[in-house]
């Protein structure tokens, strides 16, 4: 009985010290069980379709692969939110309950995050010139602390010389706006095909 | 091995040449601005250069990659911020020889011995390729599957604390890189109906987004640093210097070479295990290692230029990238119609002839560009990050839409990049997940023609490769890396020793 005692006390022994060591690289346990959770979901969804694709039929169909990778996730996902839940039951609990007003990612990353993606769906409907000169003027004036004449400036100098760079040098296409910039576009662009057919 | 001309095609032609200095010269400081990666570079170069001639392209290229490998180390020295992963070692020691007020011998000899590390690199490509590729045609597709497994696993292993987060992301990208049409039976794998996702997710996307933009935002917790200004004067190391150091350079190359070899593991992981072995096999250095010991900048900076001449060998002759950079290369191969793997030196052996000489005229331009313009790289790399960090998120933008010309890839690249963000702050590596996008085809595909082969008998497929000796030695590796990683295992022993000697003492 005693023996049995042992061995389990060294097994866990062993996981928690695993546990501890992992922990001793960051302290935000609490944010990182509620995005361990997610991963799991995300793995059991991935398995759930991996499965769709041609279930258990033989080992040479398209879904082996798929459902392979998804087992391990879910096995990984799994045995890290074990090990988290282990690690609580450790120090680290403690010193994050007392500070719970600890921000996990910086306002000026989350900012910049949805500024990309408002860059990204201006960039569809208004096109390369418009939306990237926004996007600058506007991450200039945060990022940088420019006023708005400088970042002005800046964001013209940087839109010049991309566009030069990449759609004339390059030849690489940029998204055109659906609304405005087409008409705007295919007239430079024309210009440019008369120069660049007469340089040839 | 190749013809002397098509090594000296770059060397003759003054655009293919002035093209390899423009990539070295870009690559150095591409590697050198602390969130601007080659592979990112290399990433976004490849869409834009879709059009050129293959020659052109590759020269470009390999200047950016070669520039990078080296460019990490100068910013990691003046600044202790690595410009890219390779350079992380090189801080160690590089730091605290710029705080003595040696920045620039430092830099000098770190310049020199990367140039050794990668002349090195390229003599031993030239020679191993070749007969690689002629062993290689003996591989059979069980072997390819385990090979690419290799990459991922020695990846998963090597970079981050948590293997199991590693082998998380690993999978992961293994998935990604399985979404659209199936290619062997054209079922739909998580498409979700969309036309748009029958032809997968572009890697390339994956990578900008994961490298570039998530890279980006990271850096946004840095936006206030005060970077620190350096002196710099003598820049020329002392021939005796070079003579001194050259065993240990050497050796780190010789690592190099063989690491940048492994599937999946590039300069980074290179120039930290060179760095390791440096410090375990120097007795009595005159400075301690963290503190300026010159042993510990030559060993890294040797290590991750010899890697870019090995990454270049199973690229060329096997077709499975030996790092992030060379996956990038594999898709320019194919974009242009150059399919690498063993039959690409015998069909085109003009390429291969090529490619080294190419790689050999970037490492002088390499020595050129690193002993001088310093001055000008300092202002650089000085340039403020609340300037950079927007340009380098419209350079991903673009990047990532000249891909297809589609928002779609853009938008991929956006979210890769912002989950990527997380994840890596979550403390998952981003490196297995790119590799396993990019070999999550050949994994599937060779996975499959095996089992087939075996007419879907697991037990047949078990026992023919345990009876090849190459799919041992694979299996071997693999199992070696992660019984080695596993520290929970290691342990297990360990402590059910101390319990029972504690029993037993009772």
């Amino acid at each position: 009985m005693q023996i049995l005692r042992e061995c389990l006390g060294a097994i866990l022994g062993g996981l928690k010290y695993k546990a501890g060591i992992a922990m001793s690289t960051h302290s935000e346990n609490k944010n990182e069980i509620f995005f361990s959770f997610i991963l799991l979901f995300f793995s059991f969804w991935c398995l759930w379709h991996s499965y769709e694709i041609s279930g258990f039929s033989s080992l040479s169909s398209a879904g082996a692969l798929p459902m392979v990778a998804s087992t391990v996730m879910v096995i990984c996902a799994g045995s890290n939110i074990i090990r988290l839940l282990i690690s609580l039951g450790t120090n680290d609990f403690a010193e994050n309950v007392a500070d719970p007003g600890k921000k996990l990612v910086p306002i000026s990353i989350l900012i910049m995050m949805v500024l990309l993606v408002i860059y990204g769906a201006a960039l569809q409907s208004l096109g390369f010139l418009l939306s990237t000169f926004v996007f600058l003027v506007a991450s200039f004036m945060y990022l940088y602390k420019s006023g708005w004449i400088r970042s002005l400036l800046l964001a013209i100098v940087a839109l010049l010389l991309v566009y030069i760079i990449f759609r004339l040098i390059f030849s690489v296409l940029l998204p055109e706006g659906t609304l405005l910039d087409h008409y705007w576009h295919s007239n430079l662009g024309m210009r440019y095909i008369e120069v660049g057919a007469s340089h040839v | 091995m190749f013809e002397i001309a098509d090594f000296f095609r770059a060397w003759a032609s003054v655009e293919l040449l002035s093209l390899v200095g423009l990539g070295t010269f870009l690559g150095i400081y591409i590697g050198a601005i602390p969130g601007l990666s080659v592979t990112m570079a290399v990433s976004i170069l490849i869409s834009f250069t879709f059009s050129w001639d293959v020659n052109e392209a590759m020269c470009l290229m390999i200047g950016v990659y070669m520039g990078g490998a080296y460019g990490g180390s100068r910013p990691a020295i003046l600044l202790n911020i690595p410009g890219a992963p390779s350079a992380i070692a090189t801080a160690l020691d590089g730091y605290p020889l710029a705080l003595k007020g040696e920045a620039g011998r430092a830099i000098g000899l770190s310049t020199v011995v990367s140039v050794l590390g990668g002349f090195f690199g390229i003599f031993i490509l030239a020679i191993a390729a070749p007969i690689v590729s002629k062993f290689a045609l003996s591989f059979h597709p069980r072997d390819y599957m385990l090979l690419g497994l290799l990459g991922l696993f020695l990846l998963a292993t090597l970079s981050g604390n948590s293997p199991s987060k590693s082998f998380f992301v690993g999978a992961l990208g293994l998935l990604v890189g399985a979404v659209g049409l199936d290619p062997l039976s054209g079922e739909e794998r998580f498409t979700f109906g969309q036309i748009q996702l029958w032809n997968g997710i572009s890697p390339i996307s994956v990578m900008i987004g994961v490298f570039g933009v998530s890279g980006a935002l990271a850096q946004l917790e840095y936006l206030n640093a005060v970077q620190v200004r350096q002196k710099l004067d003598k820049i020329l190391p002392s021939f005796a210097d070079v003579i001194k150091y050259l065993p240990v350079s050497l050796r780190s190359s010789f690592i190099g070479v063989i690491v940048g070899a492994l599937p999946g593991t590039g300069g980074d992981i290179a120039s930290l295990i060179a760095y390791d072995q440096a410090k375990r096999t120097t007795k009595n250095p005159e400075v301690e290692f963290g503190s300026g010991a010159k042993e510990g900048l030559v060993a890294p900076e040797s290590a991750n230029n010899a890697a870019v001449g090995g990454a270049f060998i199973p690229m060329l002759t096997l077709g499975i990238p030996g790092d992030a950079v060379t996956a990038v290369f594999i898709g320019a191969l194919y974009i242009h119609g150059l399919n690498p793997g063993p039959l690409l030196i015998d069909s085109n052996p003009g390429i291969f002839g090529f490619i080294v000489g190419a790689l050999t005229l970037a490492n002088i331009f390499l020595l050129i560009f690193g002993l001088t313009g310093i001055k000008v790289f300092s202002r650089l790399v000085e340039t403020p990050k609340g300037v950079l960090i927007p340009i380098i998120l419209l350079l991903s933008v673009v990047g990532a839409f000249s891909i297809n010309n589609s928002m779609a890839d853009v938008w991929w690249m956006i979210g890769f990049g912002i989950s990527g963000y997380f994840l890596q702050k979550f403390g998952y590596h981003p490196g297995p997940l790119v590799l396993g996008v990019i070999l999550s085809r050949l994994i599937d595909e060779n996975w499959r023609r095996a089992i087939v082969y075996e007419r879907d008998d697991f037990s047949s497929f078990l026992s023919s490769m345990l009876s090849s000796p190459l799919s041992l030695i694979l299996i071997a590796v693999m199992a070696i890396s992660l019984v080695g990683s596993s520290k929970g295992l290691r342990n297990f022993p360990k402590a059910i020793a101390i319990r029972a000697r504690q029993f037993l003492s009772r």
